[in-house]
């Protein structure tokens, strides 16, 4: 969570980038500043770092292209996150569209994405964890790590996801029993 | 209490296993990566909004035009619809002709014929015409078809041909019944009062005579 000196430094940052002489700095502080939480936010969807690293430059590309009518009616952050999941759940739609996968083809395509990974190993909890996550839906994956990995409270989450408070506790309730039906199964 | 502790609670008291296990994420990322990517993406965003250079190749096309060209253009254009609009005056008459003072007499042989029909049973022959010609097919199909039937139920055995069982029909029978079908055909309609009735001018005709010919 964004303590309020972050969002501080948020509004500095998003003023300087809409003042001509001080666009460039201003944007290099903030891909800085965000772009390990985004990459590993993107990185957790689409597992591929090569994939990841296309959808954050367009993340970053788009945040250029937008920061200078960005309102700060929502904080930086949460505007952030939300383009981020965005673009993820988009280039998982084509990757799906473009393969034209079932649901089962679905966590198959995934298996065989963590299975390729460097250094996987089904044995390490680690490696389980992550394939018990992509057994979910889209949705409800992202729910799992806004909470689990990224630590982003309900309201925030509200924010990125467009979806009520109590329908993310549901979610993620459900996420983890699932989560942990397949880690005790396997 | 931070979001950390908070959410291994929240996982704590949903009695669930993963409170306890280690969050690090497993992937690894190329060395150097994060330290890269600022100035990566900065480049790549140089390049996609860079103001679009021209190439100084310069813009003059190598065709030639013909000699005041473009001062005539409007004159050629402007001749070029005034030309089109010209039709050309065709023939509207037709290549028919018809015997000399044919149209003169003609409401007077019209007139003459008509009369003449109103007081002769001649007077239906506009209709007779087209009617009598299929009756009398009809008829000698039916005649033929009945004949046939006939002779393959009484001899029981495949029938030749219908030339030769028309052959065996005397001629003077199918007279008889093709001038006896006729007859009563002409009754039928003249009974009726059809065209009696239809109050027809000359003009209507006349006209009638010229669509179908006045044999």
């Amino acid at each position: 969570m964004p303590d309020p000196r972050d969002q501080m430094d948020d509004h500095i940052l998003v003023a300087s980038f809409k003042e001509e002489k001080t666009r460039e700095t201003a944007f290099t502080q903030l891909v800085r500043k965000y772009q390990e939480r985004l990459y590993w936010h993107i990185r957790r969807m689409v597992v591929e770092h090569e994939d990841t690293n296309d959808i954050l430059q367009n993340v970053f590309i788009k945040v250029w292209k937008n920061l200078g009518e960005f309102r700060e009616e929502s904080n930086l952050y949460t505007w952030l996150y939300r383009i981020g999941t965005n673009e993820a759940l988009t280039w998982i739609e084509q990757q799906k569209r473009r393969t034209s996968v079932s649901l089962s083809d679905n966590e198959d395509m995934y298996a065989e994405r963590l299975t390729a990974q460097k250094d996987f190993d089904p044995n390490k909890i680690e490696w389980k964890l992550q394939q018990a996550i992509h057994t979910l839906p889209e949705k409800q994956k992202l729910v799992f790590n806004l909470r689990y990995y990224d630590e982003m409270p309900y309201e925030e989450m509200a924010g990125v996801l467009g979806t009520s408070v109590g329908a993310l506790k549901a979610s993620y309730h459900h996420a983890v029993k699932k989560v942990e039906a397949f880690i005790k199964g396997n | 209490m931070n979001s950390r502790e908070e959410i291994s609670e929240e996982l704590s008291s949903m009695g669930s296993m993963l409170a306890g296990l280690p969050r690090r994420m497993p992937y690894g990322v190329p060395k150097g990566y994060f330290e890269q990517f600022a100035g990566d993406t900065q480049a790549t965003i140089k390049d996609l909004y860079a103001p679009e250079v021209i190439p100084a190749w310069g813009k003059a096309l190598p065709y030639s035009i013909p000699a005041g060209y473009f001062e005539g253009l409007n004159n050629t254009i402007v001749a070029a619809i005034a030309a089109d609009e010209q039709m050309p005056e065709l023939p509207k008459k037709t290549p028919y002709i018809t015997p000399a003072g044919y149209f003169e007499t003609l409401p007077e042989h019209i007139l003459l014929a008509a009369k003449a029909a109103d007081t002769s049973t001649k007077k239906i022959s506009l209709k007779r015409r087209n009617i009598l010609l299929p009756v009398r097919w009809a008829a000698a199909a039916v005649l033929l078809i009945t004949i046939g039937l006939g002779a393959y139920m009484v001899f029981d055995q495949p029938i030749s041909t219908p030339d030769k069982i028309l052959a065996s029909v005397p001629n003077n029978e199918i007279q008889d019944y093709l001038q006896g079908a006729d007859r009563v055909d002409v009754d039928r309609i003249v009974g009726n009062n059809e065209v009696s009735n239809m109050q027809l001018e000359n003009r209507d005709i006349i006209e009638y005579l010229n669509e179908t010919g006045w044999d």
